[in-house]
């Protein structure tokens, strides 16, 4: 706004606090989130510890409702304890969410940078390749990859990653093509550093910000997805996870709710957690953005 | 002539984080009708904030006119509803804005926003036919068809001959002008304020010019104030400003912005404005143009807070804040400093 | 507004539109390229087909032959409009597809409606109120609302409502017992269509709500708003006539762009609700194996993003006329 900024801008406001209390103020509303991101994890990865039952094993009190001793969050059809599943259902989640995340990462930052830093020809058609990846219905496209490929941890977060590439591709161009102008680079470049040096030592570390913005959102997106595959019969079939018990639980919406009711919740809490631990690195990175919230 | 406007120590605070701070301290000033007045200041002096004032019209909530009197037409402003305000904004008071790209609707044929202006103001007939008139007004080649265009698809000028003929379609009194060609080609300022002179002939506008280029001033104003910090310090008519001037940062103004000598380097005066004080903080405690002045003395620069006094002697129509200004008056006191 | 200006427009977006379409279909057939096992399988579906019938996929779609020439053939045999057989359903793809592709409309574009709607005002109200209570809540429900899994609404919704409340029904188009013409018909397939569509549009809403408010506050605080109001405009003129328009465009491109993710979800909803659409056949045939059934519904909903892109596209040409330049 050029009358705001042009005079407000000289209104000598208060001079800016150290930058790192700042940015930890500005990220305190990511500290709950984090901390149950936090739980599921230690709670994923102490399952055994934390919980009385195999996952999968059936017992005789089947369709037994929560607050019951021994089955704190009740049971399911053949018995299983819910609680249980719950917890370990966790790594699932977890691992798929952050794994496809990273590669998507991975991807994402090699096309990313090399279309931002080479600009020209290979600009344009990684850019219309990772347009064109937007364009299809991501969920469906895995749904159908993976019925036809088959299951298994390892495929779908192949598949995941694969769907998310383009946003961080788009995301790492746009911060190296707005660095590559700027002095430093050029400083790097005169002295002699091969481009991919460059990037790598120069710009990227400066464009971490969008980046981790992204990839927090990615992880969300990714357990999203991870989710609703399970749900469609699509995940592995040997690991209890949140998705899958959802599919179980849409026969017995009638007799026992909470079939349903705590691993839709531990799945909305989770990608919620990330979500906004995503949306909280955005506010508190952008320095555009100080005082708008 | 009689008094249009008269604005009796204004002051607008903002609302920081941290407080609130005083962007205009105390300004008064006066318009007659049809008088071309301008209000002259480097960046951050508050002279935009004091025109936004004059329409109560802030671009956030967190600024307001704290204090003050602002008198229009025998009415006092301050106490206005907002309905009444509505009223006023656009059919006696108008206001044309700094850069006329972002002022103008893109989504809108320029037509339809020379007659927003008509249309809040209740006029329901004839409303196409004053629009192509108020473009004549404005010499515009082509009024029905430009009217029917999109900002994007005008030139700069064009673009500020639009939003000056959206602020006089219904004839206001007084027409407030912030920096109206400082966002344009130089070429094209000329024309501007060439059509902005004629408009005032013709209807019998009275202007306020808000500006920080001296050359505008000289061009189009009969009587100038000059604001620092928030402050005016020297007010006189046009001729006795540029002839005579009083204040040593007029002074130093008039320096920085006479034709290059072609010897040396361009005179700027060094430091810095100095940013708005804390409201209620109980005023400064010395001149604030002492830092930066070259003839300022401890005492009594350093001591109070000059105030406008008006100039004694035949002719004199003048005032300035200036404890020394008699003193220097003769003296070239910005030899040998600047940058 | 330039008709011809506007078609011009129209025009060089569609020509941008082919191409794209042509891509799925190559994705489509890379996708049966690489499976697993015999393409034969993906062509037919895993299912015990006549003979004649497979000798007869084998020469429409060149198997015989190189790549180039499979593709080309494949791409023939999509102009055609012949996306294999379902064994399963007896019938050809494209039929059985169009056959469910009136009920998946109804509910995605309900959806889309009541999405379109309630989060645009909701946006609304929260720019004008910013920084405010409600603003506030809002941001955080629109967050959750785009978290949570819309499966999972739905069931729960079925528990609250079908089987605690017993107000609405939860599962199929119609009940048994209902009247099967006129306007008791209608009402029925109405009552079944609540709880669906209410839990598909959860997550658009959140999208559309959360847009519509940053975009509306950023519009608010331009300058040509300020220039308005210094014109003397009211508060309903500012909004109506300015600020509405201009904060559109973030706002369409949302509601356009997004539209692979209703159908998504309209997938899993209608496994939920046992809503007789597309996402439910998709469903059916990911258990029976039905491949070509699969990969005809893959196609065919690429094929409505890219156009639905296309028409966003035309929108915004619409609403922006500085857009209308290629």
């Amino acid at each position: 706004m050029s009358v705001e900024t042009a005079e407000l801008a000289r209104e000598g406001l208060a001079p800016e606090p150290s930058r790192t209390a700042d940015f930890l103020r500005r990220m305190s509303g990511a500290r709950l989130p984090a901390l149950f991101v936090l739980t599921v994890a230690v709670v994923a990865i102490a399952a055994p510890m934390l919980t009385g039952y195999a996952p999968d094993a059936g017992g005789p009190d089947a369709l037994l409702p929560p607050l019951l001793p021994g089955h704190p969050l009740g049971t399911d059809n053949i018995g299983r304890d819910i609680w249980s599943e719950l917890a370990y259902g966790g790594r699932v989640s977890l691992t798929v969410g952050i794994l496809a995340a990273l590669t998507a990462l991975a991807i994402g930052v090699v096309v990313g940078a090399a279309a931002g830093y080479a600009g020209g020809a290979l600009d344009t058609v990684l850019m219309r390749v990772s347009e064109f990846f937007q364009t299809l219905p991501r969920f469906v496209l895995a749904l159908i990859i993976v019925a036809l490929f088959g299951a298994g941890l390892g495929k779908v977060i192949l598949v995941l990653a694969i769907l998310s590439w383009p946003q961080t591709a788009r995301v790492v161009r746009a911060s190296v093509m707005s660095l590559k102008a700027a002095p430093f680079v050029d400083a790097a470049r005169i002295g002699g550093m091969p481009g991919h040096a460059i990037v790598l030592r120069e710009i990227l570390p400066n464009a971490l910000a969008p980046i981790v913005v992204v990839t927090s959102l990615d992880v969300a997106t990714a357990i999203l997805l991870e989710a609703s595959l399970s749900f469609f019969g699509l995940g592995d079939p040997n690991l209890p996870s949140w998705g899958g018990m959802l599919n179980v639980a849409q026969e017995y919406l009638r007799q026992a709710w909470w079939m349903s009711l705590f691993p839709g919740a531990a799945i909305a809490l989770t990608v919620l957690a990330f979500n906004r631990i995503g949306d909280c690195l955005n506010a508190a990175l952008d320095p555009k953005r100080r005082g708008a919230r | 002539m009689s008094t249009l406007l008269e604005v009796e120590d204004l002051c607008v605070d903002l609302a920081a984080p941290d407080g609130t701070l005083r962007l205009v301290d105390g300004v008064s000033f006066k318009v007659a009708a049809g008088e071309t007045v301008g209000l002259v200041g480097e960046s951050g002096c508050g002279k935009s904030m004091t025109a936004f004032a004059l329409l109560n019209l802030f671009p956030t909530p967190r600024l307001k006119a704290s204090s003050g009197a602002i008198r229009f037409e025998g009415r006092d402003l301050m106490s206005l509803s907002p309905q009444a305000w509505r009223g006023m904004r656009g059919a006696r008071l108008a206001m044309v804005f700094q850069d006329p790209s972002g002022f103008l609707d893109p989504l809108m044929p320029v037509g339809r926003q020379i007659a927003e202006t008509l249309i809040s103001h209740g006029r329901k007939r004839g409303v196409a036919e004053r629009v192509h008139e108020l473009l004549a007004l404005l010499e515009m080649p082509d009024p029905a068809i430009v009217a029917g265009k999109y900002p994007h698809e005008l030139s700069g000028g064009q673009r500020q001959r639009v939003l000056i003929a959206a602020a006089l379609a219904m004839e206001p009194a007084l027409l407030i002008a912030d920096e109206p060609t400082t966002a344009l080609d130089v070429t094209v300022q000329a024309g501007i304020l060439e059509v902005l002179a004629r408009l005032r002939d013709r209807l019998g506008l009275a202007m306020l010019l808000i500006t920080h280029d001296l050359g505008v001033v000289a061009e189009i104003c009969e009587r100038v104030y000059v604001m620092y910090a928030g402050r005016i310090v020297e007010t006189a008519s046009a001729t006795e400003l540029f002839a005579r001037p009083r204040h040593p940062y007029t002074r130093g103004l008039l320096k920085s912005t006479l034709p290059f000598e072609g010897r040396g380097e361009l005179f700027s005066i060094p430091g810095r404005v100095p940013g708005p004080r804390r409201a209620g903080s109980g005023g400064p405690a010395s001149c604030r143009f002492a830092p930066r002045c070259p003839a300022a003395q401890p005492d009594p620069c350093g001591l109070r807070d000059p105030a406008l006094v008006a100039r004694q002697g035949a002719n004199e129509e003048g005032a300035d804040a200036c404890f020394r200004s008699g003193e220097i008056a003769g003296a070239d006191i910005w030899a040998g400093s600047g940058r | 507004m330039r008709a011809w200006q506007m078609l011009g427009f129209a025009a060089r977006r569609l020509l941008i539109a082919v191409p794209l379409l042509i891509s799925v279909v190559v994705v489509n057939f890379t996708l049966i390229e690489l499976a697993p096992g015999d393409p034969i399988t993906v062509l037919v579906g895993d299912y015990p087909a006549p003979d004649e019938y497979v000798a007869q996929v084998r020469k429409d779609y060149g198997l015989d032959q190189n790549l180039p020439q499979r593709l080309v053939a494949y791409l023939g045999q999509v102009a055609r409009g012949n996306l294999g057989y379902s064994f399963v359903n007896r019938q050809p793809v494209l039929e059985l597809i169009l056959e469910r592709l009136g009920a998946t409309l109804a509910l995605t574009l309900t959806s889309l409606a009541f999405a379109t709607l309630v989060g645009v005002a909701l946006g609304a109200l929260a720019a004008r109120r910013h920084g405010g209570a409600f603003d506030a809540s809002l941001q955080t429900a629109s967050l959750a609302g785009y978290s949570i899994p819309e499966f999972w609404i739905g069931q729960i919704l079925i528990i609250v409502f079908a089987v605690w409340l017993g107000w609405l029904p939860s599962q199929g188009a119609h009940s048994l017992r209902a009247p099967r013409d006129g306007f008791g018909a209608a009402l029925d397939t109405a009552s079944h269509l609540v709880l669906p569509a209410l839990a598909l549009s959860f997550r658009y809403l959140a999208l559309i709500s959360r847009m519509t408010r940053a975009s509306l506050i950023e519009v608010l605080n331009a300058d040509f708003i300020l220039a308005a109001r210094s014109r003397g405009a009211s508060e309903r003129r500012v909004l109506f006539g300015h600020a509405l328009r201009n904060a559109a465009p973030p706002v369409v491109t949302v509601i356009g762009y997004n539209l692979g993710l209703v159908l998504a979800g309209a997938t899993l909803i209608e496994s939920v609700f046992g809503w007789p659409g597309i996402g439910r056949l998709l469903f059916t045939s990911i258990s029976a194996r039905d491949y070509p059934v699969m990969t005809g519904i893959l196609l065919l909903l690429s094929a409505a993003v890219v156009i639905a892109n296309l028409l966003t596209d035309i929108v915004q040409a619409v609403i922006d006329p500085r857009v209308r330049r290629p």
